[in-house]
C-alpha cells in the first residue's frame, strides 16, 4: 500500500540497548511525522523511558539507528537534542523550586544580558511572549514552589516550545495534573499540532490516548510490537499488544490451595489514597496474593503503610492474626513480619556495610550470646549467614565484604532472606524479583513458594505480570489508591488484568 | 601496599613519632614525655570519642565545647558551695545528658539539620554557663579528692590516661559489640534502610547525641579536676580539635565510618604534633600551620595509597 | 610521608638554629591576642634577645587545659625558665609545681604570688590608688569634695581603695561627701546613673571623682557632660585604658589616669631572670613596676 503521508521527522529503527546482562530495548522501531501526535504505550519496563533518553542523548543505544530530519544522527547529549529541536517533558518534574516561571523559561540558555548583567526586565518580556499564546495567564514572576502542578506542568511544556522544538517528547504529562488541568494541556497538544509540531505523547491513560494521538506504537519487552494509526484499532486489540500472550495462570501448580482459615492480614475499609477511598483486602496463611498496578497507582504507599511506615489514617484498619497492629516499624518486626522494600539501593541495604551486617540488621536480638546482654554473637550471626546461603543460594565472598559487591540477584536474596531468622507469619514484599537475573528470580520464587507452603501470608506487589500469573494465587489490581479488581490466574489472563489496570487509571480523571 | 592501605594513618602516626624522636631524642624520646602525651591527649579523646557516636549517624554535634565549658563551671560552682562530689558529678553529666537529649530530639524527631540544633544549643549553653559563672575563671576552694580525680598517677600511669582507656574501651564496646551501636552504624549508613528494617531511628538518634553530650560533660569534669579551676570557655578549643580527629580516624580503619580505634589514632595525631612542635621549640603560629599540613599530609598519604592498592 | 618528614626537617632545622643561644626561655600565656599582654611578651621577648637568650613564645587562646599541657611539655624538653604572662598562676598550680620540682625557675608578669613561683613581677595597686590620690588631692588645691567609685571585691581593687584612705589621712581638707560600689558587668552604665543621683543631690559642691579604675570614671563624665557641663568638677581613674586617654586629651573633666607600666614590668622580669642565671635569687617574690601618670600635659593635649 502505497504510504501517502509526508516523510518522517524522526524515525527510529532497530534501536537496542543493553544494561549490563539486562536488554531494556530489542529493536525499537518508531517513526514519527510532522504535525503528528503520536502515542508511545506499553507496560512498566516496556522500554519507553529508556527509548526516551536514548532520544534525548542521555543513553547512547548499542545498535540501530536515529534518523531525524532525513540525516542519520547520533545524539551525544541533551543540548544537542535540543539544538536539533527536540524538546523533553519528563516525568517527574525538573523545576527549580525557587526559581520563578521566567527564570525556568531561561534557565540553561542565553541570558539577555544589558551592560554585562543579566536583564531582568528582557527576560520577563521575552517569557511573556512564549506564554501568550498557551498560558497567558500562567503567572511569570512567582517561584514555581508556590505554582500548582499544574502551573509547574506549563512551565515545562513552555520550556519545551519556547527553543521552537519541530518534536515534543511528554512523558506522562497529566499523572500529576487535575482534570481540568489535563484539558488544558490537551487543547495545547493540539494547537502544537496543528502549528506543525510534532509531539511523542506516553501515557497510561487509555482513553486519553484515544482522544488525543492519531498514531500508536506499542513496546512490549524492549520490541516495538505494533505501529498503527488508532483509528485502525480499539482498545481490547490495544491492551493485547500490550500484554502479548502470556500463559493463563499458574498460580497455585505444585501447591495446595490455601485454605480459607482465618486471615493473617485483614485491611478493612482502611481510607487510602487522595481521595481516602476505604480500601479492604485479607491475606490468608500460606496464600500468595499478587498486587498489580501501574506505575503511581499507590501500591507502594500501601506496603509501607501496612508496614507502619507511614501513619495509617485509621489506625485499627489494618489487623494482623485477629489485633490491630499499632504504630510503628518495631512492632511489625517483633510480630515477625517480613517487609522488602521497592528500591533495594536506597531503601532496603545498607551499601558500604558488610553482607553479614545487612543480613542481621532486622533481627539482631536473635543472636544474642546471652539472652539478657544486648550483645550479638558473631558465630550465631555468621551461622545464620550460612544458612542462608544454602536455603536461598545466597553468593558471597565472605560474611565481611561489602554487599555493593554482590550481584542484584544476591543482594535481593540478602533482603529476603534477613528475615528468615524464625517464623514469618506475612511477608510484605514490593518489586522482590526487580532487575534480578533470570536465575535468581526463580530461586527466589522457589524460596516464596517454599515459605507459602509453610504457612506464610505473602503479599507481593510486582509489575511483572508474567511473574504474577505465574506465582500468585490471587491477584489484586490497583489504581489511583483503590483495588479496582480481584482476579484469580486461573482462570483470568494478562489481557483481563491489564485491562483492570488501565481502565482504574482513567476512572478517576473521569470522575 | 595492602597494609599501608588498611593502617595508612597509623603508620602515618607512626611516622610523626619517628620524626620527633629523631628531631629530639632526648626530650621528645623520654617514655616520660610519651607517657605525658597520653596524659595530654585523654581529654580530647574523650570529646572525641563522644563526638565519634554521633558521626556514626553522619550528624555534627557542635556543641561538645559548649558542653565542656558548662560541665567544668557547674562542678566548681556546685563543689564550691559545698555539694558533695558523690551528688554534684552525676548531677552534672545528668545536666549533660539532657542536653544531648534536647540536641537529639531536634534532630530526629522535627529533623532541624545537626549542624543548626547543636550550634543553637551549644550558643544557647554556653549563655547559661557565663550566666552561672559571671563571665570570670572559678578557681580554689575545691576538694583534694575531686582533684585526684584528674591528676597524679593511679597504677603507673597518669589517672587521665586511665580516663581515656576506660571511655575508648567502653565506647568502643558499645560500637562495635552491642546491638546499638550496630544500629547507629546502620542509621548513618542508610537511614531509610534502617527505618524500613526496624531500627528505632528516633531513639537510637537521641541516645548517641545524650552519650556525646555526656562525654563531653565527663571531660569538662575532668579538665576541672587536672586544673583546679574552670573557665567560661575552658573547652573552647575542643570542637575543631575534636572533629579533625574523628575525620583523621574515619580514614584509619572501617572505611568511611567514624570508628573508636580511629578516633584515638587521630587524638594521638593531634597530640603528638603539638608537644612535639612545642618540645621543638617551634614558634606559637608556625604550629598552627605545621598541625594543619600534617593533618592533610595523613589523610593525604591514606588516600594515595588506598588509590594504589585499588 | 615525603611531607611529613620535610616537616620534621624543617623543625629540626629552626631547632638547631635556636639552641646556639645559652638560655631557652618559654613565655607562655593564655591571652597573646590582649593588647597588654602582647606588649608585655613584645617588651619581654627583646630584653630577652638583647641578652642573648632565645624565646619561645607560646599561647593557647583562653585554653586553660592547652596551657597544662604546653608547660608541661616545656618541663619535659628542660627549658632553663618558664615566664607566665598575664596568668594567676593558682589556675595551673599543678604544672608550676611540676616545674619546681624539675628546678625550672617559674617568673610570673602581671601574675601573683604562689608556692613554685620564683618571682613575680606586678603593679603595685596601693602604689596605683596613691599616686591618683595625691595627683587629685594635689589639682584640687588641698581641699574639697570627693565622689568615690570602688568594687571591694576584686583583691586588687580593694588594695587601690585603701590606698585612697590612707591618702586622705594625709589631706584633712578632702572630704568624702558619696560613694558608690560599682557593679560588674556593666560598670560604665551602673556608674553613669549612681553619679547622676549623686549629681541631683549635691549638684557643683562636688569638686572631683575618684574611681578606683577608668570604667566608673569614664559613666561619671558621661553623668556630669549630661547634667552639669559647666561645672569644673575633676576626674580620674586607674588602667589608662584608650577611652580613658582620650577624654583626658579631649580636655573633658577627666583629668588623670594612672597607667600600669607593663614595658617596665617586663624588663623588671627580665632583670629578675637575669639575677637568677646568675646564681642568686631575687630581691623579693614580688616586685612592683612604678606606674605612669597620664594626664593632659603627658598626652600634650592643648586645653588653653
Amino acid at each position: 500500500m502505497p504510504d501517502e503521508r509526508p516523510a518522517p521527522l524522526l524515525d527510529v529503527t532497530g534501536l537496542t540497548k543493553r544494561f549490563g546482562g539486562v536488554v531494556a530495548l530489542d529493536g525499537v522501531d518508531l517513526a514519527v511525522r510532522p504535525g503528528e501526535v503520536h502515542a508511545l504505550v506499553g507496560e512498566n519496563g516496556a522500554g519507553k523511558s529508556t527509548l526516551i533518553k536514548c532520544l534525548s542523548g542521555v543513553h547512547q543505544p548499542d545498535g540501530g539507528r536515529i534518523v531525524w530530519a532525513g540525516a542519520s544522527r547520533r545524539i551525544a547529549g541533551p543540548r544537542e537534542a535540543e539544538a536539533l529541536g527536540i524538546s523533553f517533558i519528563h516525568q517527574e518534574l525538573n523545576v527549580v523550586p525557587t526559581f520563578t516561571a521566567a527564570e525556568m523559561l531561561t534557565l540553561g540558555r542565553r541570558y539577555p544580558k544589558r551592560f554585562g548583567l543579566v536583564d531582568r526586565g528582557a527576560m520577563l518580556r521575552r517569557a511573556r511572549a512564549v506564554a501568550a499564546d498557551l498560558a497567558p495567564d500562567l503567572p511569570l514572576t512567582t517561584p514555581t514552589f508556590a505554582l500548582t502542578a499544574g502551573q509547574r506542568q506549563m512551565v515545562e511544556i513552555l520550556r519545551a516550545i519556547s527553543v521552537e522544538a519541530r518534536l515534543i517528547v511528554m512523558d506522562e504529562p497529566t499523572a500529576s495534573l487535575s482534570r481540568g488541568e489535563a484539558e488544558r494541556l490537551h487543547r495545547t497538544v493540539r494547537q502544537l499540532s496543528a502549528q506543525g509540531t510534532a509531539v511523542v505523547y506516553v501515557s497510561h491513560r487509555l482513553d486519553e490516548v484515544f482522544a488525543l494521538c492519531r498514531q500508536v506504537t506499542v513496546l512490549r519487552n524492549g520490541k516495538s510490537v505494533a505501529s498503527a494509526p488508532l483509528s485502525s484499532m480499539d482498545r481490547v486489540t490495544l491492551v493485547r499488544h500490550m500484554s502479548g500472550d502470556v500463559a493463563e495462570g499458574e498460580g497455585g501448580i505444585g501447591r495446595d490451595r490455601p485454605s480459607a482459615a482465618e486471615p493473617v492480614l485483614a485491611v478493612k475499609d482502611l481510607p487510602f489514597g487522595r481521595a481516602r477511598a476505604p480500601l479492604s483486602l485479607t491475606i490468608a496463611p500460606g496464600e500468595i496474593v499478587g498486587l498489580y498496578g501501574l506505575v503511581g497507582a499507590g501500591r507502594s504507599r500501601l506496603l509501607r503503610t501496612i508496614w507502619g511506615a507511614e501513619p495509617a489514617a485509621d489506625g485499627t484498619a489494618i489487623r494482623f492474626q485477629g489485633r490491630p497492629l499499632g504504630r510503628g516499624v518495631a512492632t511489625r518486626v517483633r510480630a515477625g513480619i517480613a517487609y522488602v522494600p521497592e528500591d533495594r539501593r536506597t531503601q532496603g541495604l545498607v551499601l558500604r556495610h558488610s553482607v553479614l551486617a545487612n543480613a542481621t540488621l532486622p533481627h539482631l536480638r536473635r543472636f544474642r550470646a546471652m539472652a539478657a546482654l544486648p550483645v550479638p554473637a558473631r558465630r550465631r550471626m555468621t551461622d545464620f549467614l550460612q544458612s542462608l546461603g544454602q536455603a536461598l543460594n545466597l553468593r558471597f565472598a565472605g560474611p565481611d565484604a561489602a554487599v555493593a559487591t554482590l550481584s542484584g540477584g544476591n543482594q535481593q536474596k540478602v533482603l529476603v532472606g534477613r528475615w528468615m531468622a524464625g517464623q514469618i507469619p506475612l511477608m510484605l514484599l514490593d518489586e522482590p524479583t526487580r532487575g534480578v537475573d533470570v536465575g535468581a528470580k526463580r530461586q527466589l520464587h522457589d524460596a516464596l513458594r517454599t515459605q507459602a507452603g509453610r504457612g506464610t501470608g505473602i503479599l507481593m506487589v510486582s509489575s511483572d505480570l508474567e511473574e504474577v500469573l505465574g506465582i500468585a494465587d490471587r491477584v489484586l489490581v490497583m489504581a489511583e489508591g483503590r483495588l479496582v479488581g480481584t482476579f484469580d490466574p486461573a482462570t483470568s489472563g494478562a489481557g483481563a488484568i491489564l485491562d483492570a489496570a488501565f481502565a482504574g487509571q482513567g476512572a478517576e480523571a473521569a470522575a | 601496599m595492602k597494609i599501608l592501605n588498611r593502617y595508612g594513618t597509623l603508620l602515618a602516626l607512626v611516622a610523626i613519632i619517628l620524626g620527633f624522636v629523631a628531631a629530639a631524642p632526648d626530650s621528645f624520646a623520654q617514655i616520660n614525655n610519651l607517657v605525658n602525651i597520653t596524659q595530654q591527649m585523654s581529654l580530647l579523646a574523650i570529646v572525641a570519642i563522644g563526638a565519634t557516636l554521633v558521626m556514626v549517624l553522619g550528624q555534627f554535634d557542635l556543641s561538645v565545647s559548649a558542653v565542656v565549658s558548662w560541665a567544668g563551671i557547674a562542678t566548681v560552682t556546685l563543689l564550691q558551695a559545698g555539694v558533695d562530689p558523690a551528688l554534684a558529678l552525676p548531677l552534672v553529666i545528668a545536666s549533660c545528658l539532657l542536653v544531648g537529649i534536647v540536641s537529639g530530639s531536634l534532630v530526629a524527631a522535627f529533623r532541624v539539620p545537626s549542624f543548626i540544633a547543636t550550634l543553637a544549643v551549644g550558643t544557647m549553653l554556653g549563655g547559661v554557663t557565663f550566666w552561672v559563672s559571671d563571665g570570670a575563671t572559678l578557681f580554689g576552694g575545691l576538694p583534694e579528692a575531686f582533684r585526684n580525680l584528674g591528676r597524679g598517677e593511679t597504677l603507673g600511669l597518669p589517672t587521665l590516661t586511665w580516663w581515656m582507656i576506660a571511655v575508648a574501651a567502653l565506647v568502643w564496646l558499645v560500637l562495635d559489640r552491642i546491638e546499638f551501636g550496630r544500629r547507629l552504624y546502620a542509621i548513618g549508613g542508610n537511614r531509610e534502610a534502617a527505618m524500613l528494617a526496624g531500627v528505632p531511628v528516633r531513639r537510637d538518634m537521641i541516645g548517641a547525641f545524650a552519650l556525646c553530650a555526656a562525654f563531653a560533660g565527663i571531660a569538662g569534669i575532668l579538665l576541672a579536676a587536672r586544673l583546679g579551676s574552670a573557665h567560661p570557655t575552658g573547652g573552647g578549643s575542643y570542637l575543631l580539635q575534636a572533629y579533625a580527629a574523628v575525620f583523621l580516624g574515619m580514614t584509619a580503619f572501617r572505611d568511611g565510618d567514624a570508628n573508636v580505634p580511629g578516633t584515638l589514632v587521630g587524638t594521638a595525631i593531634i597530640a603528638v604534633v603539638a608537644n612535639g612542635l612545642t618540645i621543638l621549640g617551634v614558634p606559637a603560629y608556625l604550629q598552627d600551620v605545621l598541625t594543619g599540613a600534617i593533618i592533610i599530609a595523613a589523610v593525604l598519604v591514606r588516600q594515595t595509597a588506598g588509590r594504589r592498592a585499588a | 610521608m615525603t611531607s611529613v618528614r620535610l616537616a620534621s626537617v624543617a623543625v629540626v632545622a629552626i631547632v638547631t638554629a635556636s639552641t646556639a643561644h645559652a638560655q631557652d626561655v618559654a613565655v607562655l600565656t593564655p591571652y597573646l591576642s590582649s593588647v597588654t599582654t602582647n606588649e608585655m611578651v613584645d617588651v619581654f621577648s627583646t630584653a630577652a634577645e638583647e641578652r642573648g637568650w632565645s624565646t619561645n613564645v607560646v599561647d593557647t587562646r583562653g585554653d586553660f587545659g592547652q596551657l597544662a599541657n604546653r608547660i608541661e611539655d616545656v618541663v619535659n624538653a628542660r627549658v632553663d625558665a618558664i615566664v607566665l604572662a598575664s596568668v594567676d598562676p593558682g589556675q595551673i598550680q599543678d604544672q608550676i609545681d611540676l616545674a619546681a620540682a624539675a628546678g625550672i625557675p617559674v617568673v610570673a608578669i602581671d601574675g601573683a604570688v604562689a608556692p613554685g613561683v620564683t618571682v613575680n613581677v606586678t603593679s603595685d595597686n596601693n602604689e596605683l590608688g596613691a599616686s591618683l590620690s595625691r595627683f587629685l588631692f594635689e589639682a584640687m588645691g588641698g581641699e574639697g569634695n570627693v565622689v568615690k567609685f570602688y568594687h571591694s571585691a576584686h583583691p586588687g581593687v580593694r588594695q587601690r581603695e585603701l590606698a585612697l584612705d590612707a591618702a586622705l589621712a594625709d589631706y584633712p581638707g578632702i572630704n568624702v561627701l558619696a560613694d558608690h560600689y560599682v557593679n560588674v558587668p556593666g560598670p560604665i552604665d551602673d556608674a553613669r546613673i549612681a553619679m547622676e543621683t549623686i549629681l541631683q543631690r549635691h549638684g557643683d559642691t562636688i569638686d572631683a571623682v575618684w574611681a578606683a579604675w577608668d570604667e566608673p570614671a569614664i559613666g561619671a563624665l558621661l553623668a556630669i557632660e549630661t547634667m552639669l557641663p559647666g561645672s569644673d568638677i575633676l576626674i580620674g581613674g586607674i588602667d589608662g585604658n584608650p577611652q580613658a586617654v582620650e577624654v583626658i586629651n579631649n580636655c573633658s573633666h577627666m583629668i588623670v589616669s594612672v597607667r600600669q607600666d607593663f614595658e617596665s614590668m617586663s624588663k623588671v622580669a627580665a632583670d629578675a631572670l637575669a639575677t637568677v642565671f646568675s646564681g642568686n635569687e631575687p630581691e623579693a617574690q614580688e616586685l612592683y613596676a612604678p606606674s605612669v601618670l597620664v594626664t593632659r600635659d603627658s598626652l600634650g593635649a592643648d586645653c588653653g
